[in-house]
């Protein structure tokens, strides 16, 4: 019994292993965008090239300082706590709210006008489907993050 | 239903959510499935299903009212003490795990090959989690012809974790159909859950089935010496 016990402990322990190699190895990808609007209430961001998430793109700008943002990661993705110093009044039901024009992509919807819809210089965004770590950045389009009521 | 068996059950409820409070600081980690399905399989259907719907309930005034999830957990572990309770009584034929096995493993097989429409960002990383969960269904398959033709009096303790390995599983995925339905998600919302809830079911199912596998028989030699 105790070799089979044994046998059946080490199968577990290989396939968690594995498992948590595998995991660790999928990192985060770079993210080439420009900043075209950063302040209290609203961020604008217009991907450069087709390669990592918006939050990866948010990261960067942060890194050189042209945005601040604070938040933690959370199994349902990063969650955004502050933007550029503004913390969401609860009271009135605020909230950031993630829009772009990346509708549909690779045959997966990123976004739903259904949802709302926030009209930037003539661009029409649809709210987003996902939190900035789930929306991937694709040449050309554009994420907004803003206040939002609900 | 005497006193003696309320009071057990009350106890019984009061240690499984010490225990979940307890483990909730612990990502992956839970030992609620070990103790209800000892309890289940010692004091049967009746007593299981009592504790399972007082532990749905009572949990409420710690982890919060959230009518998604207690509706979970009411169907889940009614189910699971209906399952479990019923066991010791009617034994399983020895072809049920590995065909509930078997399937697990096909279906992971198949989702990790043909993919779920979900962001490009997380596509990488589910298709690696099926193949972990195919990984885990196919050693849990095969620990299972080993301890039956091994050891012919460890089928009771193959046939419970393979049991509870496969109705982890079945909680996250009927999770991932209540909790949307009841929170009203769109599609694309409910992928998103469907995934986050993905993270959370690998560890649980191997914790899962560590540990009903290792304390199975200790927790239930300990229950049998409670005389009703």
């Amino acid at each position: 019994m105790k070799h089979t016990v044994r046998f059946v402990a080490l199968f577990v322990a290989a396939i968690t292993a594995f498992a948590g190699l595998i995991l660790s190895a999928c990192g985060g990808n770079d993210a080439d965008a420009t900043l075209l609007e950063s302040s209290e209430t609203l961020v604008v961001i217009q991907a450069n090239t087709t390669s990592g998430s918006m939050q990866d793109a948010m990261a960067k700008f942060k890194e050189t300082g042209e945005i601040t943002y604070e938040g933690s990661e959370s199994e349902y993705g990063f969650y955004l706590t502050s933007v550029n110093g503004y913390t969401p009044d609860a009271s009135k039901n605020e909230f950031w709210a993630v829009y772009t024009t990346l509708g549909e992509y690779e045959g997966i919807p990123y976004s739903s006008a259904e949802y709302g819809i926030y009209d930037y210089k003539g661009a029409s965004c649809a709210s987003a489907s996902y939190g900035i770590s789930g929306l991937p950045m694709v040449e050309g389009y554009l994420y907004i993050l803003t206040i939002s009521t609900y | 239903m005497n006193a003696k068996k309320i009071a057990v059950c009350a106890v019984m409820v009061a240690l499984l959510i010490a225990v979940q409070f307890t483990l909730s600081f612990v990502s992956g980690v839970e030992l609620v499935t070990v103790l209800l399905l000892c309890f289940c399989y010692t004091f049967g259907v009746a007593c299981g299903m009592l504790v399972a719907t007082a532990f749905s309930l009572i949990r409420c005034l710690l982890f919060g009212f959230m009518p998604n999830v207690v509706l979970l957990y009411l169907i889940y572990y009614n189910l699971f003490a209906l399952l479990f309770g019923s066991l010791r009584k009617h034994k399983l034929p020895v072809w049920v795990c590995p065909i509930l096995l078997a399937l697990l493993a096909g279906g992971s097989a198949y989702f990790a090959i043909a993919g779920i429409p979900i962001s490009i960002l997380y596509q990488n990383k589910i298709r690696i989690m099926f193949w972990i969960l195919f990984g885990i269904a196919a050693a849990l398959l095969l620990s299972y012809i080993v301890l039956i033709v091994c050891h012919k009096k460890s089928k009771e303790l193959a046939s419970v974790t393979a049991l509870a390995a496969f109705c982890t599983v079945l909680f996250t995925l009927l999770d991932d159909v209540i909790s949307p339905l009841i929170l009203g998600y769109g599609m694309e919302a409910a992928l998103a859950y469907f995934y986050t809830s993905f993270l959370a079911m690998l560890p649980q199912t191997i914790c899962a089935s560590v540990s009903v596998f290792l304390l199975f028989h200790p927790i239930k030699h300990v229950l049998s010496k409670i005389r009703l």
